[in-house]
C-alpha cells in the first residue's frame, strides 16, 4: 500500500509546508517576526526581504521534505514506513522555527538600531464590544452531539454485528497490526472520540468570542470591524469543519458492522481532513490575523493619526510565547501566525491547553487496559 | 465608545479611564443604564493589571455615575446622576485654582479663560468628544 503512504505524505506536507512559509505574510501589518513595529514599516525594503529569504528557505525545507518523502516511500521498505511522516513533519517544522528564530532576532536588532515603533503609543478599546456578536452560539454544536449520539445508538443496537476482534490500528499495508477482544467501550471508542473533538471545538469557539479585543489604536473603528468578521468567520469555519469531523468519525462503526473495506473509514475520515486543510488555507488568506486583510468599508471620518501600538516585545518570549502575569486575558492573537494563543501567565491557560491532551492519553490508555 | 489610554501620559490610567467614561457619559457616547464591560474584561482589553480598573470603577460608582450589580455587571448610572453640591464646587474651585493661577501667569485674561470653558461645553453639547 504505498499508494497510501504517497497521498498522506502530499496531504500532510504540501498543506503545512503552505501554511508555515505564508505566515509572515498574514500577521497584522504592526508586527514582523514576532516584533512589534508602526505600520508604515511593513514595506520597507530589509524588512520585505526578510520575508522574501524566510519564505524561500521554509517553502524549499518543505520541498525537500516531500521529495525525500517519495523517494523513500519508492525506493525503501519495511518499518521506517510508521516514522517516515511524523519524521518528516518534524524535520519541517524545524526548519520553519530556525527560519523564524533568525529573523526574529534580526528585527529586534533592526529595531534597537532604527526604532521601528513610535513612542506614541495608545491602548484603545471599545466599551460596547461584550455587547457584539463575537462568535457562534454554542447551540450549533448541538448537531455534532446528535451525530454521536446516533453513532451510539448504532453500536449498541448492532452491537452483535461487530467482528469478534477490533482492529485498533492498521500498518501502512493496509493489514491490522494491532487487535482487541471486542468489548462495548472497543465498539464505542469513535463515539468517545466524537464527545472529545466536541469538547475540543466547544473550547474554540469559546476561545474565539472571549479573546480580547486588539485594537488598532491609529484606525480603531476599522479594525474593530474587521476583527469581529475575522471571528465570526472562523467560529463559522469550527462549527462546520467539526461537524465534518464527528461525522467521518462515525463511518468508522459502519465499516466494521457491515464489514466494509477499512479504505472506507480511512477515505471517510482524510476527506473531512483534506476538506478542512483547505478550508484552513483559504480562510487563513483571506481574512490575515486579526482580519487585517478582509476589505471592510473604510468608516467615514477616522483620520490615520499614527499612533503605535503598545510595545509589549517583553511579555512575547522568542517572540511567539505571552507570558504577562498583569494582563488577565487568558486567550488573544497570536502575534506570528493566524488564530490565538494564550497568556501562559495564567493558570487557566495551562489547563485549557493541557487538560484536553490528559484526557486524550487517558481515554487511549484506559481503552488499552 | 472608544477608550483610549495614552501610556505615555503622567496621568494614572485609572485617572484616564475614570475621564474618559465620565466623559462619555457627559457628551451621550454612553447612554444612561448602558452596560460596560466587567473589570475582568475591560482589563485584558486593555492588556493592564484587574486593580486598576476596579480603581476607576470604585471611584466612578463613589461620584454616582456607574452602578454596580451583581448580576447585570457595570452600567451607566441609569438615574439621575447626584447634582453637584457644596463639596463638588469645592472641589472644582480646588481644582481650577492651579490652572487659573497659570492662566494669569501667562496673561490670559478672565474672558479669555471662560471663553475657553464655553467652546469645551460646546463640544459636548454636541457630542463631540469621546464619541
Amino acid at each position: 500500500m504505498k499508494g497510501l503512504l504517497t497521498v498522506m505524505l502530499f496531504v500532510t506536507l504540501v498543506p503545512l509546508g503552505v501554511i508555515v512559509t505564508a505566515i509572515p505574510f498574514l500577521t497584522r501589518r504592526t508586527e514582523s517576526f514576532g516584533v512589534s513595529i508602526d505600520e508604515r514599516h511593513w514595506h520597507d525594503p530589509e524588512i520585505r526581504g526578510m520575508r522574501r529569504v524566510y519564505a524561500l528557505g521554509t517553502g524549499s525545507a518543505a520541498v525537500l521534505a516531500l521529495m525525500a518523502g517519495l523517494a523513500a516511500a519508492a525506493f525503501l521498505d519495511g518499518n521506517i514506513f510508521v516514522w517516515l511522516l511524523p519524521a518528516l513533519t518534524g524535520v519541517m517544522l524545524v526548519a520553519q522555527a530556525v527560519f523564524y528564530l533568525r529573523f526574529h532576532f534580526r528585527m529586534k536588532a533592526l529595531k534597537e538600531r532604527r526604532g521601528l515603533l513610535s513612542p506614541e503609543q495608545q491602548i484603545v478599546a471599545d466599551t460596547a464590544f461584550h455587547r457584539e456578536k463575537r462568535a457562534l452560539s454554542n447551540r450549533w454544536l448541538l448537531p455534532h452531539l446528535a451525530v454521536a449520539l446516533a453513532t451510539a445508538a448504532f453500536c449498541l443496537i448492532f452491537y452483535d454485528r461487530f467482528p469478534e476482534h477490533l482492529v485498533m490500528q492498521y500498518d501502512l499495508q493496509g493489514n491490522p497490526a494491532r487487535t482487541v477482544d471486542k468489548s462495548y467501550s472497543g465498539v464505542l471508542m469513535p463515539v468517545i472520540l466524537q464527545l472529545f473533538l466536541v469538547l475540543m471545538f466547544w473550547i474554540t469557539n469559546y476561545m474565539i468570542a472571549s479573546s480580547k479585543q486588539q485594537l488598532d489604536p491609529s484606525r480603531p473603528h476599522r479594525s474593530l470591524r474587521q476583527n469581529l468578521a475575522f471571528r465570526r468567520r472562523w467560529s463559522a469555519f469550527m462549527m462546520i469543519a467539526g461537524f465534518l469531523m464527528v461525522l467521518s468519525f462515525a463511518v468508522i462503526p459502519l465499516q466494521l458492522a457491515f464489514q466494509w473495506p477499512a479504505s472506507a473509514a480511512v477515505a471517510a475520515v482524510l476527506t473531512a481532513s483534506m476538506f478542512i486543510v483547505l478550508g484552513v488555507i483559504v480562510l487563513a488568506v483571506t481574512t490575515g490575523q486579526g482580519g487585517s486583510r478582509i476589505r471592510v468599508r473604510e468608516p467615514a471620518g477616522e483620520p490615520v493619526d499614527g499612533r503605535g501600538n503598545r510595545d509589549d516585545d517583553r511579555h512575547w518570549k522568542l517572540g511567539v510565547f505571552y507570558f504577562n502575569p498583569d494582563d488577565p486575558a487568558i486567550f488573544l492573537e497570536k502575534r506570528f501566525g493566524v488564530g490565538w494563543t494564550v497568556n501562559w501567565a495564567r493558570p487557566v491557560a495551562w489547563a485549557l491547553v493541557f487538560g484536553p491532551l490528559v484526557l486524550i492519553i487517558v481515554i487511549v490508555i484506559s481503552l488499552e487496559m | 465608545m472608544l477608550i483610549r489610554i495614552d501610556l505615555q501620559s503622567d496621568e494614572p490610567i485609572y485617572q484616564q479611564l475614570f475621564n474618559q467614561i465620565v466623559e462619555g457619559i457627559a457628551s451621550g457616547a454612553l447612554q444612561p443604564g448602558e452596560t460596560l464591560p466587567s473589570v475582568r474584561s475591560l482589563a485584558a482589553d486593555l492588556g493592564i493589571n484587574l486593580h486598576t480598573v476596579g480603581k476607576a470603577y470604585t471611584h466612578l460608582k463613589q461620584e454616582g455615575y456607574i452602578q454596580i450589580h451583581r448580576q447585570k455587571g457595570a452600567l451607566v448610572q441609569p438615574g439621575p446622576i447626584p447634582e453637584a453640591d457644596g463639596a463638588f464646587f469645592g472641589k472644582l474651585e480646588k481644582r481650577l485654582r492651579p490652572l487659573v493661577a497659570e492662566a494669569i501667569c501667562r496673561g490670559v485674561d478672565e474672558r479669555r479663560f471662560c471663553e475657553v470653558c464655553g467652546r469645551l461645553y460646546q463640544q459636548f453639547g454636541k457630542g463631540g468628544i469621546g464619541a
